[in-house]
């Protein structure tokens, strides 16, 4: 059983003279097998919070901790190999490399260093799963939207992540795709993944197994 | 996987990236072709400089130098053996040594100098670059242009000196000196007229210019000839050798400022070329980090990739710089050096220079790359 963890977490931006907390004193522990799905206005800390649980921002105050172990006191090499090994991104944008084919970005994080290696037949159950294997070779660019986030989860779930951060995943994205995308997340956390899903759409506030309003950087929840 | 991203993204790319290989070949083609221009131009001026004559004359301490330059009798006899001594020694700046003997021979009321040459040869002279005296051949003799004159000779006929002939064999341009009024003769042959058998009176010589600096290089040749034959003074035409100094350091300084400038150009083409790369693919560095990759794997991403296109250009622009050389080069050269060809040697120096230029360059937007923050990255959206 995975667990995250944050404590008194906070995080303050400084511009010119004015300081804004887009973070304020969180305390929550997310769970492995439960999908908690936060959501807010613009500008209320979603992603800042998304960044400082993922190790990739690092808090003002308090802590973040992965069962038990303080990220941010962690080297950052340590980090590092914690978000190569642990974490799962998936952007609104998706961030695919546009020079690299399907397959390519799929397998990209197992290729870079430090990485797990792959299960043979993890790769052919997600082209599977998510009906991609005849678009293996195509570049992102000529794949749909759809498509391109869908090879976006895929990057995510080749590595089989402990803590999946998902930010705006399904902004860009049709009912149909959206449902897709919901739903594989949703799988992935009653497969015993810690899944965490930022999103503006009302539909999906719902879909986890918790639900947590941000505003002005304090939860209140639902 | 580093260089499978390196490959594709030049790929993708490609219209960028064949537009900085061509520019990175055409910086290198134009600084090997204007470096091997300005090395046989540097070559080719300092032969015009050398044709103006030898710059050194050697002789006995004690000799007056009025005396040799009006071939008196009182002249000093030492032997030739120094000359050959001289030539031996690489150390030596100078080179292109000359053993003469003279005196003077009376005919119709008219003086000349009845002059012997043989010459030393130093093993390193070129036989592109060569002595500015030619020996004279047993039987021969060559007159300078008053002694031809006065003596109404032409290329061709004869000439009696102490009751042998000799054909002449040229006729040495005017000079406006006394080696116009000169009979050259092989050295052997006056030594046996005159009966002083490996006796010369003195020793031509050029000194070759070491380093940028004149009095330097007269002070140090004074010093190892004082060494090395201490019974000898040196006699410097300083004019002659400032000349060829000063005509070399223009080149030099015309190369220097020109690989200046092409350097300049080379690193703002890459600068800005990185720049526009970098920004590009801000999202790109994000996503990596985010994935657990360190800020040194993604700029070496960057950093092999110039590294290669640099190695790349080097290669080619040094065989396109090189053969413009060939090509173009020995046309415009008024004296003619040794054959203007592929210089091998110079090829790791360029591609060492391209690569650390291309490195340099590449850093600096870099630079702005390695301090941005990953996580604003990502949140730019």
């Amino acid at each position: 059983m995975d667990e995250l963890s944050v404590t008194e977490l906070s995080r303050l931006y400084r511009k010119h003279d004015a300081v804004i907390t887009a973070v304020d004193r969180l305390n929550f522990r997310f769970k492995s097998g439960e999908m908690t799905v936060i959501h807010g206005s613009s500008g209320s800390g979603k992603s800042t919070l998304l960044l400082m649980l993922g190790g990739m921002m690092r808090p003002t105050s308090g802590t973040v901790k992965f069962n038990g172990e303080d990220l941010y006191a962690m080297s950052g090499s340590a980090r590092r190999m914690f978000r190569n090994l642990k974490v799962g991104f998936v952007f609104q944008k998706f961030h695919l490399l546009p020079y690299l084919t399907v397959r390519q970005n799929i397998l990209l994080p197992l290729h870079l260093p430090g990485a797990v290696s792959l299960r043979k037949d993890r790769l052919d159950g997600l082209l599977e799963r998510f009906k991609l294997a005849d678009r293996l070779h195509h570049r992102p660019e000529e794949l749909s939207v759809g498509e391109q986030q869908r090879v976006a989860l895929m990057r995510t779930l080749i590595k089989d992540p402990a803590l999946i951060l998902a930010d705006e995943p399904t902004g860009n994205l049709d009912p149909d795709n959206l449902a897709v995308v919901a739903q594989a997340l949703h799988d992935e956390a009653n497969a015993g993944r810690i899944v965490i899903l930022v999103t503006h759409n009302t539909p999906l506030f719902s879909i986890g197994d918790c639900e947590l309003h941000l505003n002005h950087g304090r939860f209140s929840q639902s | 996987m580093r260089l499978t991203l390196i490959f594709q993204q030049a790929v993708y790319k490609r219209f960028v990236t064949v537009l900085l290989l061509l520019a990175l070949t055409a910086s290198v083609s134009l600084y090997v072709y204007i470096s091997n221009t300005s090395r046989y131009t540097n070559r080719s001026m300092q032969l015009i400089v050398k044709k103006l004559g030898h710059n050194l004359i050697i002789l006995p301490d004690s000799t007056n130098p009025l005396d040799v330059y009006w071939c008196t009798d009182k002249q000093t006899l030492f032997t030739e053996d120094v000359a050959v001594r001289l030539a031996d020694d690489h150390e030596l700046a100078s080179r292109y040594f000359v053993s003469v003997l003279q005196t003077r021979l009376t005919r119709n009321d008219n003086i000349f100098l009845l002059t012997g040459i043989g010459i030393a040869q130093r093993s390193d002279e070129t036989a592109e670059k060569g002595n500015m005296i030619r020996p004279v051949r047993k039987g021969e003799a060559r007159l300078g242009a008053m002694a031809a004159k006065q003596l109404r000779r032409a290329t061709g006929d004869t000439l009696q000196i102490n009751g042998d002939t000799y054909k002449i064999e040229s006729i040495v341009k005017e000079k406006g000196n006394e080696d116009d009024y000169r009979i050259y003769i092989p050295l052997a042959i006056l030594q046996s007229i005159l009966h002083q058998k490996g006796q010369i009176h003195y020793i031509l010589a050029f000194l070759c210019q070491h380093g940028s600096n004149v009095e330097k290089t007269i002070k140090n040749e004074t010093a190892m000839l004082k060494n090395l034959v201490p019974e000898m003074k040196l006699i410097t035409k300083t004019d002659l050798i400032q000349g060829r100094a000063l005509a070399r350091q223009t080149t030099d300084r015309t190369l220097y400022y020109l690989l200046g400038l092409i350097l300049i150009v080379t690193i703002l083409i890459i600068i800005i070329s990185g720049a526009q790369e970098v920004a590009e693919r801000r999202k790109e560095t994000g996503i990596l980090i985010a994935m657990g990759t360190g800020r040194s794997y993604i700029l070496s991403l960057y950093f092999i990739k110039i590294g290669i296109l640099a190695l790349l250009s080097s290669v080619t622009g040094f065989i396109i710089g090189s053969a413009l050389a060939v090509y173009w080069t020995s046309v415009f050269l008024v004296t003619e050096t040794a054959e203007v060809a592929y210089q091998w040697a110079d090829l790791p120096k360029i591609s060492l220079l391209t690569l650390l230029t291309s490195l340099a360059a590449e850093s600096i937007p870099l630079f702005s790359l390695f301090r941005s923050d990953p996580s604003s990255i990502l949140m730019e959206e």
